[in-house]
């Protein structure tokens, strides 16, 4: 979980890290103290969360964050300012929070959690979620035979026409541990032959943990 | 026309023609001052309340931040917490006892130093603020020097990027005293400076419009605003009171 710093007041910024490094796993990839410097960094970089204050120099933040809900992919956005009148105008940019200066630990806490919480489900705005499996295991086809394996034992696959092939990693006796098993899978819906579109697996899929999510595209 | 006039004669039918007429322009006379001195009133009603507003105009914002910035250092530099509270203390102590009386210049440049020492705490190295002061005395009307710093703080050097200098400088002239604010920030649009000399600002930028106006009512000149190459000067000229 990656976040930026949009912030003109030093004290406010070593405040804001530190309540963030200490109440979440949410890291601080940049601080700027210019809307426009987090602008251009934006155009390169991609982050989960921009906490952004409203009164910066060169592009102020309500300016900013209109530019930012044009993205392709949005992070969330988070206004942390003691302006309270511009609260209308950030909800209608569909900010994810809106905190006031000067900070209430428990506020940011509370905030912390529902943004972690948010990011984890993937929900994020403009992206399609990937989709949600009970598990981390996924169902394959090979010889006639419906196989489970784990999602961390596939390697990759590949797409033929309309058969996709999924490498995984052997693990018992019927696949030699240290070889590589092709096997043709099958689609979602396993009782028909390999002749549909099948598994592919994101090429930006995050790397699986327990309980985590496979995007499936 | 306000109010009545009736003037009694002691003998029946002596009113002359002349003594009529004369009565007639008393009347007026005294109609006319009359409504003067209501519409003065109403005038120095409008002037405490946009005292009264200039005063409220400069709290909220700052007051939250001035104490964001309490709040973040407090765990990071607790002495620094503490400084703050003191000049946040004494910046709204004098902000609650002011009056529409004119003031000694070293309780204004107090109230300044206290604004500055907090704007410096929020902004680091962003800002830098250089005093040049000689010893005068001299009374002025209250937050006329306050809201130029703070005028040229925040529309001068935080509109921009990176750092600035505001000068601060008050300096004797043997029969007047200037007072003058420059900033390296940027930079007054002439359009501003216009709308600020003719009266017609909009009401979101009360500061300058104020303090122009006021120092025009109490010195007959206003303010003198320049453009400079890089930032913003201000300055007025404070007539001493003749012994």
């Amino acid at each position: 979980m990656r976040a930026i710093i949009v912030e003109d007041e030093v004290l406010a910024r070593q405040e804001l890290t530190y309540l963030i490094q200490t109440h979440s796993r949410i890291k601080i990839a940049a601080e700027f103290e210019d809307g426009l410097d987090a602008l251009k960094y934006l155009q390169t970089d991609t982050v989960d969360v921009i906490f952004l204050d409203i009164n910066i120099p060169s592009i102020d933040g309500v300016l900013l964050a209109h530019n930012i809900s044009r993205f392709a992919v949005k992070p969330y956005i988070v206004f942390i300012t003691a302006y309270k009148e511009h609260a209308a105008e950030a909800f209608e940019i569909e900010a994810f929070d809106y905190i006031l200066k000067p900070y209430s630990e428990t506020r940011i806490r509370a905030m912390l959690q529902k943004l972690e919480g948010a990011i984890t489900a993937g929900s994020r705005q403009g992206e399609e979620g990937p989709v949600k499996l009970g598990s981390d295991k996924v169902n394959l086809w090979k010889n006639e035979k419906i196989i489970v394996v784990d999602a961390d034992e596939i390697y990759y696959a590949s797409a033929q026409e309309k058969i996709t092939s999924v490498i995984t990693k052997g693990r018992n006796t019927a696949w030699p541990s240290v070889s590589v098993n092709s096997i043709p899978a099958c689609r979602r819906s396993s009782s028909s032959a390999v002749t549909a579109p099948i598994w592919s697996i994101c090429p930006k899929s995050r790397k699986s943990s327990p309980g985590s999510t496979i995007p499936i595209c | 026309m306000t109010g009545s006039l009736k003037i009694y004669y002691t003998h029946a039918h002596k009113i002359t023609y002349s003594l009529q007429a004369m009565a007639v322009g008393l009347s007026q006379i005294i109609s006319t001052l009359m409504e003067v001195s209501r519409v003065e009133g109403i005038k120095e009603m409008a002037n405490k309340a946009e005292l009264k507003a200039l005063q409220t105009s400069i709290n909220p914002h700052f007051l939250f931040n001035a104490l964001n910035a309490i709040i973040s250092s407090i765990r990071i530099d607790p002495d620094k917490a503490r400084e703050l509270i003191v000049n946040l203390s004494g910046y709204m102590r004098y902000n609650l006892e002011l009056t529409d009386e004119s003031i000694d210049i070293r309780r204004e440049l107090q109230q300044v130093q206290h604004y500055v020492e907090i704007e410096k705490a929020r902004f680091g190295s962003r800002l830098s603020v250089l005093y040049d002061i000689d010893e005068v005395t001299v009374r002025i009307p209250s937050l006329v020097i306050q809201p130029l710093v703070e005028n040229a703080i925040i529309h001068g050097i935080l509109k921009g990027k990176g750092n600035g200098t505001v000068d601060i400088s008050v300096k004797d002239h043997g029969d007047s005293v200037r007072v003058r604010i420059a900033d390296t920030g940027a930079g007054i649009s002439e359009e501003t400076i216009a709308k600020v000399y003719s009266g017609s600002m909009e009401g979101n930028k009360i500061g300058l419009n104020n303090v122009h106006q006021r120092i025009k009512l109490i010195y007959g000149t206003g303010l003198t605003i320049r453009r400079l190459a890089k930032g913003t000067e201000i300055y007025f000229d404070v007539i001493k009171e003749q012994r």
